[in-house]
Parts: C-alpha cells; sequence; structure tokens
C-alpha cells in the first residue's frame, strides 16, 4: 500500500517537475546585446517587430525584404498582436527585437529614457527632416533632445468625409473653416436634416474617436506650440486655450437635431460603421469626421469602398483660417534596440524616403513629401496625400497616444463618454481629467 | 512546426523521466537512512519539490505582490499605505468595488438557483429529453468568456441608430413595438448594463452548477424520498427537507467556486464595455493600471485587495471540506 502511494505522489510531482523542466526549454534562443558597443560587422539576421497587419504587413514586408536582399541581410519579421504589452513583456525579459516600428511615441520615449534605445545620427535626421512633413521629427524627439523614432508610414486622421451626390443634391460647399463648419451644419440642420454622424463606440477603446475630435480641435484653436505644451501637461484641460476645443465641440455635438441619433447615440455607435448614414437613402447625415482607414473594407458600406473615387468626399478638417491647416497623423515609427551596424541599416531604410513603394501601393501614405503620389491605389488616397497631408502647415501625433496612459488611454477617453452620456457636464469633465493627469512629468 | 512538436515531446519526456530518476534518488537516500529515520525524513523527500514548486510560483509571487502594494508606480521607492488611501478614496474604484459587491451578491445565487432549477426539473424528464436539454444548457460552457462576449455583444445587445436596421436581437424585438434602439450596454440605470453583464455569466454557467448538482440529485438515495412520501410530505417538501439537505455539500461547492470566478471577473467586462458606463470591476481595473497605465503600484494594490477579501471564502471552504471529511 506505501508503494503504491509512493508512486502515485512520484508521478503527480513528476508531472509538475515536467511541466516546469518544458516551460524552461522554452526559452527564447534569441538573444540581442543591449550594450551601447557596435558588435563590428553587423548581425545577419535582424529582427523587426511591428504591430500593424493585413495588406500594410505585407507591402511592408515587400519593401523591407528587397532593401535587405541589396546589403545582404536577413529579416525576420515579428508581429505583435498587442503591441504595447508584446514590446513591453520583450523589453522587460530581455529579448527586444533589433528594430520596432512603435505605432506612438509615448511608450518609445519611455524606453529611450530608460536607455533601451538607440538614438538617429544627426545625418540622418537632417537628410530626412528635408522631405518629411513639419512637425514629424519632433515627434520622434524624446526628452532627451535626441531623436528616437522617424516615421515610416503615417495615418491621416484630420479628414472630413461627406457623400458627393449628396452635397451636390443640397447645393453644400465643402467648408475651409470652423466657422465654415458651423454655419454648414446650422444650415442642413434648418433644413430639417441631421448634419452630424459621430460614433465614439470601440468596445474596451469606447471614447477615442473623441479624443481625435478634442485634439483636431485643439490644435487649431490653441496652435501647435499650446498643443505640445497640452499634452505635456503643462497646460490643463480647462485652461483658456484649451477649453475652447471642448466649446465647440460641444456645439457641434450638444446641439439638438445636430447628431443621428442624438447625443446618446454617440458613445453607442460604432466608429467604424458610423459613418455609413453619409451613404442611406436620405442620407442618414451629411458630415464624418474620421481617419483615412474608414474609406477600407470594414469601414464605409462594401459598395462605396469599390467605388470610392465617385461615391466619397473627403477634405481636410476645416483649419480656424484657410490655408493654415494643420494635420493630426499617427503612424509608425521606427527605432533601434540595437547598436549594430545593420539593424541601423534598416531601420534608417525604414525611415527613408526610398521606403514605401509597395506601401503606398496598399493605400498606406509615406510620411515623405517627395513620395511618388502616381503610386497610391485611388483618387482618394491622393487626394488626402497631396491634399490633406503634403500641404499641411504642420503635423502632430495623435496627443491622447504622448499623454500619460492614465490619461490619453483612461480619463481622456472616459470622462468625455460621461460628459456626451450626460452623466457629468463640462467643467466636472475637465476638473476630472486634470486631476488624474500624473503629477510628475516624464 | 514537427521540430518544435519534437521538441515538446523531449521536453515532456526528459522533464517526467529526470522527474522520476530524482524522486527515485531521493527515495533511495531516504531508504539509506537507519531507523526511524527513515521514515521522518521519507515524506518531505515526496512532498519537498511540490512544496518547493508552490513557493516558488505562488507564495513568493504573492509575498512579492504584498510587497509592491507599499511601493512606487515603478517599484522604486516604497511609499507606504499611499496606494491604499488612494484607492480606497477614489470614487471610481470605490464604484467599482460596489459593482463586485453587486456581482458576488447576484451571480452565484443566480447560477445556483437556476442550476438547481434545471437540474431538479431534467430529472423529471424522459432521459432522451434529459440528455438533449442538459446538453443545450451545457453548451455554454464550451464557448470562451471572450468569445461568448462577443456573441451576445453582436446579436443581442448591439445598437444601430434608429431609422438603420437593427441587427441586435432586443432592439429588433423593441423595434417590432415601434419603441426606439436603446443602447443596452451604455444604459447604467439601476445598474441595467451590469446585469446585462452578469447575465453573460450567468448563461456560461448555469450548464456548470447543473452537471454537478444533477450528478448530487440522483446520487439522493431513493428510500429516503419514498419514506417522505409515505410520511405524506408533499413535492415541495421533499424537495427543501430532504433533497435539498442531502446535496447540500454540492451546492456549496458549487456557490463557492462560481464566487471566486465572480470576484476575478474580468473579460466581459472589459470586452463589453471596458469598465465604462458605470460597469467598472476591480479585476479590470486591475488591468487596466498594469497594463495600459504601467502602476505596479496600484495594481498590486488591487491584487492584495482581491486577495483579503478571498481568504474568508477560501478558509469557509476549506473548513466545510474538512467538516465533509469527518462526517464521512
Amino acid at each position: 500500500m506505501i508503494t503504491r502511494r509512493a508512486a502515485g505522489a512520484a508521478i503527480a510531482a513528476a508531472a509538475v517537475a515536467g511541466l516546469a523542466s518544458g516551460c524552461l526549454s522554452s526559452t527564447p534562443s534569441t538573444s540581442s546585446n543591449n550594450g551601447a558597443a557596435a558588435s563590428g560587422a553587423g548581425k545577419s539576421t535582424v529582427e523587426v517587430m511591428y504591430g500593424f497587419s493585413n495588406e500594410q504587413e505585407t507591402a511592408f514586408q515587400k519593401d523591407v525584404n528587397k532593401y535587405a536582399q541589396s546589403i545582404g541581410v536577413t529579416v525576420k519579421f515579428t508581429k505583435a498582436g498587442s503591441w504595447d504589452t508584446e514590446i513591453n513583456a520583450r523589453v522587460s525579459g530581455g529579448t527586444p527585437p533589433d528594430v520596432g516600428l512603435f505605432p506612438q511615441p509615448g511608450l518609445m520615449c519611455d524606453l529611450a529614457k530608460q536607455q533601451k534605445l538607440i538614438p538617429y545620427d544627426d545625418a540622418t535626421v537632417s537628410t530626412d527632416k528635408e522631405t518629411l512633413v513639419n512637425g514629424f521629427v519632433d515627434a520622434g524627439t524624446c526628452a532627451d533632445g535626441k531623436v528616437y523614432g522617424l516615421p515610416s508610414s503615417v495615418s491621416v486622421k484630420s479628414l472630413l468625409w461627406y457623400d458627393q451626390a449628396a452635397f451636390k443634391a443640397g447645393g453644400y460647399t465643402v467648408p475651409t473653416t470652423l466657422d465654415e463648419l458651423t454655419s454648414l451644419t446650422d444650415k442642413i440642420r434648418g433644413e430639417g436634416k441631421t448634419p452630424w454622424c459621430i460614433a465614439a463606440e470601440s468596445g474596451q477603446a469606447t471614447g477615442w474617436p473623441i479624443t481625435d475630435w478634442i485634439e483636431d480641435l485643439v490644435l487649431r484653436y490653441a496652435g501647435p506650440d499650446n498643443y505640445d505644451k497640452w499634452v505635456k501637461g503643462e497646460l490643463k484641460f480647462n485652461s483658456p486655450e484649451i477649453k475652447p476645443a471642448f466649446d465647440y465641440f460641444q456645439k457641434i455635438a450638444f446641439t439638438d437635431g445636430n447628431v443621428r441619433g442624438g447625443t446618446k447615440a454617440i458613445v453607442a455607435t460604432n466608429f467604424q460603421t458610423g459613418g455609413n448614414g453619409l451613404f442611406t437613402q436620405p442620407p442618414g447625415c451629411y458630415l464624418f469626421k474620421q481617419a483615412t482607414f474608414i474609406a477600407a473594407k470594414g469601414g464605409f458600406p462594401d459598395n462605396v469602398v469599390a467605388n470610392l473615387d465617385k461615391t466619397v468626399g473627403v477634405t481636410a478638417f476645416p483649419a480656424k483660417t484657410a490655408g493654415d491647416n494643420p494635420v493630426e497623423a499617427g503612424g509608425d515609427l521606427a527605432a533601434a534596440f540595437n547598436n549594430d551596424a545593420n539593424v541601423l541599416k534598416i531601420r534608417n531604410f525604414i525611415a527613408s524616403k526610398d521606403n514605401g513603394t509597395e506601401v503606398g501601393k496598399a493605400g498606406y501614405f509615406s510620411p515623405h513629401k517627395t513620395f511618388d503620389a502616381s503610386l497610391y491605389p485611388n483618387n482618394t488616397i491622393r487626394t488626402i496625400a497631396t491634399d490633406v497631408l503634403y500641404k499641411a502647415s504642420v503635423a502632430r501625433f495623435d496627443g491622447s497616444d504622448l499623454m500619460p496612459a492614465k490619461v490619453g488611454a483612461g480619463t481622456f477617453w472616459t470622462e468625455p463618454v460621461k460628459w456626451i452620456s450626460g452623466q457629468e457636464d463640462e467643467t466636472t469633465m475637465l476638473d476630472n481629467i486634470d486631476k488624474s493627469f500624473p503629477k510628475t512629468s516624464s | 512546426m514537427v521540430i518544435k512538436i519534437l521538441n515538446a515531446l523531449i521536453a515532456i519526456i526528459g522533464g517526467i523521466g529526470g522527474a522520476m530518476i530524482i524522486f527515485w534518488i531521493l527515495n533511495k537516500l531516504a531508504e539509506s537512512l537507519k531507523g526511524k529515520w527513515e521514515d521522518r525524513v521519507k515524506p518531505w523527500m515526496f512532498a519537498g519539490p511540490a512544496i518547493l514548486a508552490i513557493g516558488v510560483y505562488l507564495i513568493y509571487p504573492a509575498i512579492v505582490t504584498i510587497q509592491y502594494s507599499f511601493a512606487n508606480d515603478q517599484t522604486t521607492a516604497y511609499v507606504g499605505v499611499q496606494n491604499y488611501v488612494d484607492l480606497l478614496t477614489d470614487s471610481t474604484f470605490l464604484q467599482a468595488l460596489f459593482n463586485n459587491v453587486l456581482w458576488i451578491i447576484i451571480v452565484p445565487a443566480a447560477t445556483v438557483v437556476l442550476g438547481l432549477g434545471v437540474a431538479v426539473l431534467a430529472d423529471r424528464l424522459n432521459p432522451g429529453g434529459e440528455k438533449f436539454s442538459k446538453t443545450l444548457i451545457f453548451l455554454p460552457m464550451a464557448i470562451s468568456m471572450v468569445g461568448a462576449s462577443v456573441i451576445w455583444k453582436t446579436t443581442v445587445f448591439d445598437y444601430q441608430p434608429a431609422g438603420t436596421p437593427q441587427t441586435g436581437l432586443w432592439n429588433a424585438i423593441l423595434g417590432l413595438f415601434d419603441k426606439g434602439p436603446l443602447s443596452w450596454l451604455q444604459t447604467d440605470t439601476l445598474h441595467l448594463n451590469s446585469l446585462l453583464l452578469m447575465l453573460i455569466l450567468v448563461w456560461s454557467q448555469v450548464g456548470y452548477a447543473m452537471v454537478l448538482l444533477s450528478a448530487a440529485i440522483k446520487g439522493v438515495p431513493e428510500d429516503t424520498v419514498e419514506a417522505g412520501r409515505i410520511d405524506g410530505a408533499g413535492e415541495r417538501r421533499i424537495f427543501f427537507s430532504i433533497i435539498v439537505p442531502q446535496i447540500w455539500g454540492t451546492i456549496v461547492t458549487v456557490f463557492i467556486t462560481v464566487l471566486i470566478g465572480v470576484m476575478k471577473v474580468f473579460d466581459i467586462v472589459y470586452v463589453l464595455t471596458n469598465g465604462q458606463f458605470n460597469t467598472d470591476v476591480i479585476g479590470r481595473r486591475f488591468y487596466d493600471e498594469l497594463f495600459t497605465f504601467r502602476n505596479n503600484g496600484y495594481a498590486s494594490t488591487i491584487v492584495v485587495i482581491l486577495l483579503v477579501a478571498v481568504i474568508p471564502v477560501l478558509v469557509y471552504q476549506v473548513r466545510h471540506f474538512r467538516a465533509e471529511e469527518a462526517a464521512r
């Protein structure tokens, strides 16, 4: 009896030990040297990690592989399903990739501060600066004044979408200033129609589309310098510079009859399909603000996407004064974790104006003004590139991505949602966001 | 792929084989001791590795978490009880705690009652009907919480602006009566949205409760029920005075298992509302603090609070288990 019990215990314990040893044996074999010293000739395999997918991923791999082959380097592509989580895990586990494409500079600068990243050399920065849209180099500059990331491909957020036919039928003109936008809104509402579709439901990220609205308005009302201060927490949400942005949004979104489904519908309507009202008969709404991605599959209805150029109208989100058009963008910043000659070559290529041919064909923008716009797949994308992105007076990255996560992925989403769904007023919302802003600036 | 599988197999075989050799050696070592000492040492030789594993993978992390809960967000300096003060005075955290209490009050009780009801009623069906209905009710158990949440969100709670076809079941039904679409998950009047989230958990857990309770009911000796009948007890009396006392142990076990699951609830809330619209629970808040806000201090503090809250339940469960063992 005793022997049988012992054997049972032994098997159970052996299973535990087996599991444990199984875990140990699965430790990644790749380990990269994080030291400052360049490792001479350069690695033959460079790992590039990113968070995008689908056509963008395939096109990006094609572009990078073509270059890598020319310098005799093999590139190992790693896709992170959830970028922040995975890159944090890799870095804290001591096995970061060689090159990472950060979807926003916030986390990148955090890692730069921990000295996990290699800055760009001055020559590369000044070459890229010549062709980059004004403001993108600043976006990748961290607190120590060094440039750690430069964008490879960007998306444009400051866009106003409409339906060409509906606009023509109504006899409306495309607004170029915020005042014109207000009067157009009033005009459409005056005709008994609903001017706006606003949609901010995004599952666990509900609220972020509102931040894009506010950021664009802050960029316009407060200007790029104040925008930067606001993002860093030096200007409060309830300051006289920033509050007008919320006031303008309130005028658009809270006025009875302005938004399809009423104010309460904003936080319940999905951001992907929320603009589909533009194309119903009769139109459910006439104006919709959303980033470029909305004009692809999954966004506007399939029959609209199939006939994009003939159906969809797009223009820069109106400026405060006509012509001075700041653009809010998102993008992937290439940064290096490894001071190795080949790693730096790959990183510098990814950020250079020579990169992006295939990515451009797939409909993603190069941040370089010299990019051959004829490569873009359709007129809508081309219009956005030439009329909005490359004509922009200044570009700024998505501010909520740059703010401390507590605000940028926290209260800046949740508090406006409470405001819009009527749980609190504007002042309370602004005060709550300010209160949540971490005291120590990074 | 093949290499990976082979590697895994080698790791498993090597691991188990290695462990068996270790135990064999430990056993031999113990046997080499003389007399009483062999008996004294031997149990530790066998229990030791398991205790070590629990120590390294459970006890040690728990202690470190408690330690972190007294440190700042980057765990670089101690801040005393500041994290606890911050959280317990933060109205949004208190709201999350309150929601947790609601979950704890409603979900385990609802699950047990419904599971018991189904088990009792299914027991009276013919064998075919019983199997069919039980399978149907057990099915949701096979779906992951995230999957279940998405299904409920897209097919039941979905909201489309008024004037467009409603793709969500409930809003479609409302539409039949010419009632405007309701944004179910955004409506927190009387905690409606929280209740809807709970509904999903109950839906997926009833099957589990039903299976265990059904087995327990079938284990109730027929003669006790018959004796009750002979003494003139009605069906209700038989159920509450004869069946329930005999399956009480199972009821408590199911209740506590669901209760512990509810205290840790995260996925449903994360997927459907991410804690917005007053539906937050502390499990989700913990995730936010650790992975979104990267605040080790707050995250650890929440874990410690959860740990403290779970302890009485665990103590009760262990006691209950011991009492049952003793009664056997």
